[in-house]
């Protein structure tokens, strides 16, 4: 079809209809939302009121004295629960003998080292730590033992007071080690 | 086919918004008067809509050029308040607008647009940068196109713009009257030739349209108003009654017809001749490739003035050709079904109208 219009024209036009098709898209969107909030809306307005009227239910519940076997029961269930926590955090709280850190201190120490005690504690705050207390026969002795111990990369830290080093020879010492 | 029976079904389903269509008047001006008509989609079909005629001044329009810009304007800037005629197409007189045929070739031939610029000081008296043309496609093959240009100078269409645009109506389209009739009386996918006849109240346009498409044009100062004053003035009466007698007898070869035939007779064998000129020139001429013109199947007649009793009998018997008065309707509703409020006789004088109207229902 032959139209002798100006394409500058033509092209207004076109862009005219996309115009209109953005605005009937918008419309029928709008008229989406609008069918969609006006089906929703008992379904909303009743569900809100259910809430309310629950809420005031239970707030009145809370309010009201409870009776004695409810008591009971309330203070039984809240016995178990105590000592359900109580099994469920044993397995947690329990401190953990590592097999790797005994290992690690035995295969460091000399023979003529004798240990006396290894208690291990779990510090909320400080963390977890190995007290060792034993006896070497001297200052070399008990220092290469505390250099093996800090080259065993399973000790974050190893403290060996200079307290230890008073006496020359059968010497008692204090070990503490921190786990890696 | 399938897909038309499916558009047809679709589009009735969920027909198009308006917002979106735009739906227009065809507006069909000349020089003596404006007629507008909608055609609107309902679920029945097409149906006619608003539609009227009103005078144009003597003066304000000139062989299709607007003299008298601010009075067109008034003329517009009424039919917008009073019929509600906002966004219209529009046709264009053929004396403006310069057709040819014109073959390219493919070789290097990027843009058909170009192709046409290029060749378009060879065919019309314009320069490029003052024209403002479109085409159809009327060919192809491996090596060329065969295309169909219309050219207008581009001050006649911004003078005709700037008048809508002052008049606050939107143009779709600026047609030419020959695609406008050819579209509204020759039934669609129809790709037969045939002379269009368009006898209007003071001028005729002559049109071949094949293939669809418009191929030639032509328009004679002849039209109904030239035999109605010849009545006038043989027979020394007013105009009215000159118009009644020609609307009463017309071409009928009878007794009490005899003078009124005679005198009649003078002015229709002008236009018969000039129908025969271009007739004898489509069948003669050969194309730029050497080869003759299809042959004209029939001639349509259609105009304000076609439906002169004896009119059609006449050309049909001295061309040797089956002349037919248009079917204005023929791709638009169905006369079994539905009786348009517009009368057989109006319907011819608003063919281009209704051709332009067409257009927003042409999918092409």
């Amino acid at each position: 079809m032959i139209n002798l219009i100006p394409n500058k024209e033509k092209k207004e036009m076109t862009l005219d209809f996309y115009y209109r098709l953005a605005i009937v898209f918008f419309i029928m969107l709008d008229f989406c939302i609008l069918v969609f909030v006006i089906a929703i809306a008992p379904s909303y307005f009743l569900s809100s009121e259910k809430s309310v009227l629950i809420n005031a239910k239970l707030e009145a519940q809370k309010k009201e004295t409870l009776p004695l076997f409810d008591q009971q029961t309330l203070a039984s269930i809240k016995s178990v629960n105590d000592k359900l926590d109580l099994v469920e955090n044993a397995e947690k709280n329990k401190f953990s003998l590592s097999l790797k850190v005994i290992n690690a201190l035995l295969s460091k120490k000399r023979a003529d080292i004798k240990i006396i005690q290894i208690v291990y504690e779990n510090d909320k705050i400080l963390g977890k730590k190995v007290s060792v207390a034993g006896t070497a026969p001297s200052r070399a002795i008990l220092l290469l033992f505390r250099r093996a111990l800090e080259g065993n990369p399973v000790f974050k830290s190893v403290d060996l007071p200079i307290s230890n080093f008073v006496k020359g020879s059968d010497i008692q010492f204090y070990l503490t080690l921190v786990p890696a | 086919m399938f897909t038309d029976a499916f558009n047809r079904f679709f589009f009735r389903l969920f027909p198009l918004p308006k917002i979106l269509s735009a739906p227009s008047f065809g507006l069909d001006i000349s020089d003596e008067s404006l007629k507008f008509i909608e055609l609107t989609a309902t679920k029945d079909g097409i149906r006619v809509g608003r539609h009227g005629e009103r005078a144009i001044p003597l003066g304000v329009i000139e062989s299709g050029k607007i003299k008298d810009p601010k009075k067109m304007e008034e003329i517009l800037s009424a039919l917008r308040k009073e019929e509600g005629v906002k966004s219209v197409r529009v046709s264009l007189p053929e004396e403006q607008v310069y057709l040819f045929q014109l073959r390219l070739e493919k070789t290097g031939l990027k843009h058909i647009r170009e192709g046409i610029e290029l060749a378009l000081e060879e065919r019309v008296p314009i320069p490029a940068s003052e024209a403002i043309f479109d085409y159809d496609l009327v060919d192809e093959d491996a090596q060329s196109l065969e295309v169909q240009v219309a050219t207008i100078p581009k001050n006649v269409i911004e003078n005709y713009l700037l008048i809508f645009k002052h008049s606050q109506m939107r143009v779709q389209s600026f047609e030419l009257e020959a695609q406008a009739i050819s579209r509204a009386v020759v039934k669609k996918g129809d790709l037969e030739t045939y002379m269009i006849v368009d006898f209007g109240k003071k001028r005729t346009g002559i049109f071949i349209v094949s293939r669809g498409i418009v191929m030639f044009t032509s328009t004679l100062d002849v039209g109904g108003v030239m035999l109605t004053n010849m009545i006038q003035k043989s027979f020394k009466i007013s105009f009215e009654e000159a118009e009644k007698m020609k609307q009463q007898y017309g071409l009928q070869r009878n007794v009490v017809n005899k003078e009124i035939f005679a005198v009649l007779l003078n002015s229709v064998s002008i236009l018969r001749d000039e129908i025969a000129k271009h007739f004898l020139y489509w069948h003669t001429h050969k194309d730029e490739e050497n080869q003759n013109n299809p042959s004209i199947k029939k001639i349509i007649l259609c105009g304000g003035d076609s439906n002169l009793i004896g009119l059609a009998d006449y050309i049909s018997v001295s061309m040797k050709t089956p002349v037919k008065m248009a079917n204005v309707w023929t791709n638009i509703l169905s006369t079994e079904n539905y009786i348009p409020e517009v009368n057989f006789k109006q319907a011819l004088s608003f063919a281009t109208a209704l051709g332009l109207a067409l257009g927003d229902f042409n999918k092409n």
